[in-house]
């Protein structure tokens, strides 16, 4: 019955021929390892089109859908990550194994007549598996994929007479948008597998026709492509396969922030295989000489790069000289040892060594990996990603925008203590010598925007040392004096608050509060003025701890002895009360390093003083220097009010 | 499929057997795992269920709208249902997400009819002149109150739970499957 079928389908389909013809190809001297490597990438491709596929199924290519449908891909679908991974990791062991296949090629002189035309079209195979990588990268649109392609782009820009209309075909206009997507996607996922299965096709066809190329066929008996040489490709396959899955499971495939045009990145690289050629491109002589012939960039990243493959290409006419063939193993030697020097030495500069260079990309890459975990907390929050993408998570972000809008405009006065000595100025001395001046704070350090979720202000701590400390705690206000440049106006009101009642108060009542019998007390008085500002961790206002603290603020009374009560200087509406205890006194500590009270605090220090200019303004105000946005995401970023994931190792 | 080639070697068929048997098995391994992992994904749908519709109340009805705004006259009126949509990875605040008609009958009780077609999904419109309902797509027509006028459609127009909740009016929105007899949610 089989066998008549089968009888059947052989007479209509001729399928016995076909697959004598692809299975029974004979192998003089025998099978060999060294007859694998075309054969895994093959089989690479192949797990390619198949991950490839299911990705597709899944992916939205436009800016504000890009990253999101990635995002859900790695994160929400059912083994979308390894999915995901096994794309991301195959299409680098693609080039991996590309270059050893071409080097035993080349070292096997199987590249040599009659099989030239072959060789050639394995050199079109690489060009197109080099662009699927390239094209591949900027799919996810984050940060990362986003400025690596640009370069990308530019460089295409940079082609003498053409390269303005190519770029802008290949964006698909003058700047990166969701037609850059589409066309990038096209290109990805339509006309280069096309291309790579026509002459892959042809390839193998050709290769076909010619049989293998064997170096030396004497000794060993002839064997069958089937079963021989297919299982050692099957286990040189698998081996790929185990590297492959190993990396996605330990490492996985990296999404860093949704991509944003505003946010620079300055850890921005090409893929690892494309490293020697952006290391390149960081020689200076290479852009003189670029600039010199009128090429520009175009140069050192297609000219020079097309000379070499040039080379590649008349390899087989090469070989038909008096040691051609040699010549051609040393030059691909030379070529690759090229590259792996170049790409070594990028990489040693990035991750190995001490220079402001060095640290910044390092520093950059770090902040883009906290950027791209934070981009994925927030999309998996309640709140999730609204219909305007990703990029607006970040944007209304207070824990990835604070700390940036700090290091901005507050840091060179409030001032790490772990960072001091790094705010420096210079400063032209009367001789006309340049002199380098430390910058000294002028202000208690508040907090540090290198570890974002350790707040110094408003906290039990801070309040303490307000509280105990007074002069010790704003001791850098000394610095604010006419000759670090403060005006007259902002030195006096520095030198007030440092001789001021407050620190009388302190240095006279803080023995009190920090005595032993006292010690629940100070807890409680603490514990409310740390409720005002309503901080998630803070205790509600009716806990009889809370409670007791707003007794002691109001009445100084204490279990032993007593203090200048609160109420006495300043307002204070204690949250939960109907009543202010205390109207019209300042500093205002209603809601004290709250929301409202620190952003009126920013905007106009001196009010919270008790009036424009008759009160203390030490620090300048920030309302012109700050849009309601900017000082809304500064203020509660500092007061830790943002989302965090409520089960996370990252955030208790 | 393997005794259809023909035989190799010949000198040593066990050892030639054992290499086809492993060949095979490493080739199913190194095919299975990534198709495997393909095919995982692809049928996410039938491992997670993802609720969609956000923002009901803890029986799954929404407001659609006030009791005020029903037709005085018993005839029905189609109104938009809004939620909060889950979308793969996109919430949709307030966003629309199918029609009802809405009716008051004579003992004023509201009314839903869902305006997806029974026969295959197409939205029916109401001919206020002959009081029926008809869908445009495969002429599926059916009387005021939902039973069908004539064979086209398997069933009646699907009947959402309605509640007038002091003056609003809530709704149970849901979908059935179309083409069946029976009313089955989705």
């Amino acid at each position: 019955m089989l066998d008549s079928f089968r009888n059947w389908l052989d007479d209509r389909t001729g399928y016995r021929d076909l697959l004598e013809e692809a299975l029974n190809e004979p192998i003089p001297g025998g099978s060999r390892w060294r007859y694998v490597w075309g054969s895994t990438l093959v089989f690479t491709f192949a797990v390619q089109v198949m991950t490839g596929l299911v990705l597709w199924a899944a992916y939205a290519p436009s800016t504000r859908t890009a990253w999101e449908s990635v995002y859900f891909i790695q994160h929400e679908m059912t083994l979308g990550w390894l999915v995901r991974g096994i794309h991301h990791f195959s299409a680098q062991a693609m080039i991996v194994l590309l270059a050893i296949h071409l080097v035993q090629v080349v070292i096997d002189g199987a590249y040599k007549a009659p099989r030239e035309v072959n060789f050639w079209l394995g050199l079109v195979l690489m060009q197109i598996v080099m662009g699927l990588g390239l094209t591949g990268y900027l799919l996810p649109w984050d940060q990362k994929g986003y400025y690596a392609t640009q370069v990308a782009t530019e460089i295409a820009g940079s082609v003498p007479i053409v390269g303005t209309s190519l770029q802008r075909v290949a964006q698909g206009g003058s700047e990166y948008g969701h037609h850059t997507l589409t066309r990038f996607f096209a290109l990805h996922a339509g006309l280069l597998p096309m291309l790579l299965v026509a002459f892959l096709g042809l390839h193998i066809y050709v290769f076909r026709r010619h049989a293998i190329h064997v170096k030396d066929p004497k000794g060993r008996p002839e064997e069958k492509f089937w079963p021989d040489q297919v299982l050692k490709d099957g286990v040189a396959c698998l081996a790929v396969l185990v590297a492959v899955m190993g990396l996605t499971i330990w490492k996985g495939a990296e999404l860093t922030a949704p991509a944003n045009p505003a946010e620079s990145y300055s850890a921005a690289r090409p893929e690892w295989y494309y490293l020697f050629l952006f290391r390149f491109l960081k020689f200076e002589w290479v852009s003189r000489a670029g600039e010199s012939t009128g090429l520009g960039e175009a140069l050192g990243a297609v000219v020079i790069p097309g000379l070499l493959m040039g080379v590649l290409v008349l390899m087989p006419l090469i070989a038909r000289v008096r040691r051609g063939h040699s010549f051609n193993c040393l030059y691909l030697w030379v070529m690759l040892l090229g590259a792996g020097a170049l790409t070594g030495l990028a990489i040693y500069e990035d991750w190995s060594k001490e220079d402001a260079a060095g640290r910044d990309f390092r520093a950059a890459y770090h902040k883009a990996h906290v950027d791209g975990e934070r981009a994925v907390e927030l999309a998996q929050s309640p709140s999730g990603i609204p219909p305007e993408g990703a990029i607006t998570l970040l944007r209304n972000d207070p824990l990835t925008q604070g700390p940036f809008l700090f290091e901005r405009s507050c840091i060179e006065c409030h001032q790490p203590a772990a960072r001091a000595g790094e705010w420096i100025r210079s400063r032209k001395a009367a001789d006309g010598s340049k002199k380098t001046i430390v910058i000294s704070p002028k202000a208690p350090e508040l907090a540090d925007p290198r570890h974002p979720r350790e707040i110094r202000f408003g906290s039990r701590d801070w309040i303490r040392s307000v509280l105990t400390n007074f002069r010790g705690h704003f001791e850098a206000l000394g610095n604010i004096t006419i000759e670090n440049g403060a005006s007259k106006e902002r030195s006096e009101a520095a030198a007030a608050i440092l001789d001021g009642m407050m620190a009388d108060w302190s240095e006279s009542n803080g023995s009190v509060l920090t005595a032993d019998a006292n010690r629940a007390d100070f807890d409680a008085l603490v514990e409310f003025l740390y409720a005002q500002g309503k901080r998630g961790d803070a205790l509600p206002f009716d806990d009889p701890q809370v409670h007791r603290g707003r007794t002691i603020f109001d009445s100084g009374q204490l279990t032993k002895g007593t203090v200048d009560a609160c109420t006495g200087c300043h307002t204070m509406h204690a949250g939960g009360d109907a009543e202010p205890l205390s109207e019209d006194l300042y500093p205002i500590l209603t809601g004290y390093g709250g929301n409202e009270w620190l952003t009126a605090f920013i905007a106009h220090p001196e009010a919270h003083y008790g009036g424009n200019g008759e009160g203390n303004n030490a620090m300048p105000g920030f309302a012109d220097q700050l849009s309601s946005h900017q000082l809304d995401l500064l203020v509660r970023w500092l007061t830790g009010d943002y989302y965090r994931r409520e089960t996370g190792n990252t955030d208790q | 499929m393997t005794d259809d080639l023909p035989a190799s070697g010949g000198d040593e068929p066990r050892r030639n057997f054992l290499t086809k048997l492993m060949a095979l098995a490493v080739g199913s391994v190194v095919g299975l795992v990534p198709l495997a992992a393909g095919i995982g994904m692809i049928l996410d749908p039938l491992f997670k269920q993802r609720r969609s519709l956000l923002g009901t109340d803890a029986e799954g009805f929404l407001k659609v709208t006030s009791a005020t705004s029903l037709a005085p006259d018993q005839s029905p009126r189609m109104f938009k249902v809004i939620a909060d949509l889950q979308d793969a990875w996109n919430k949709f605040p307030q966003t629309e997400i199918g029609s009802v008609y809405l009716r008051q009958n004579e003992s004023g009780e509201v009314q839903c009819l869902t305006a997806r077609c029974p026969h295959l999904g197409c939205t029916v419109d109401y001919k206020a002149d002959q009081q029926i309902f008809s869908c445009p797509c495969h002429n599926s027509s059916f009387k005021i109150d939902g039973t069908p006028n004539n064979d086209i459609p398997p069933r009646g127009m699907d009947t959402l739970p309605a509640l007038n909740r002091d003056g609003e009016v809530w709704v149970k929105f849901e979908k059935f499957r179309a083409g069946v007899h029976e009313k089955q949610p989705v």
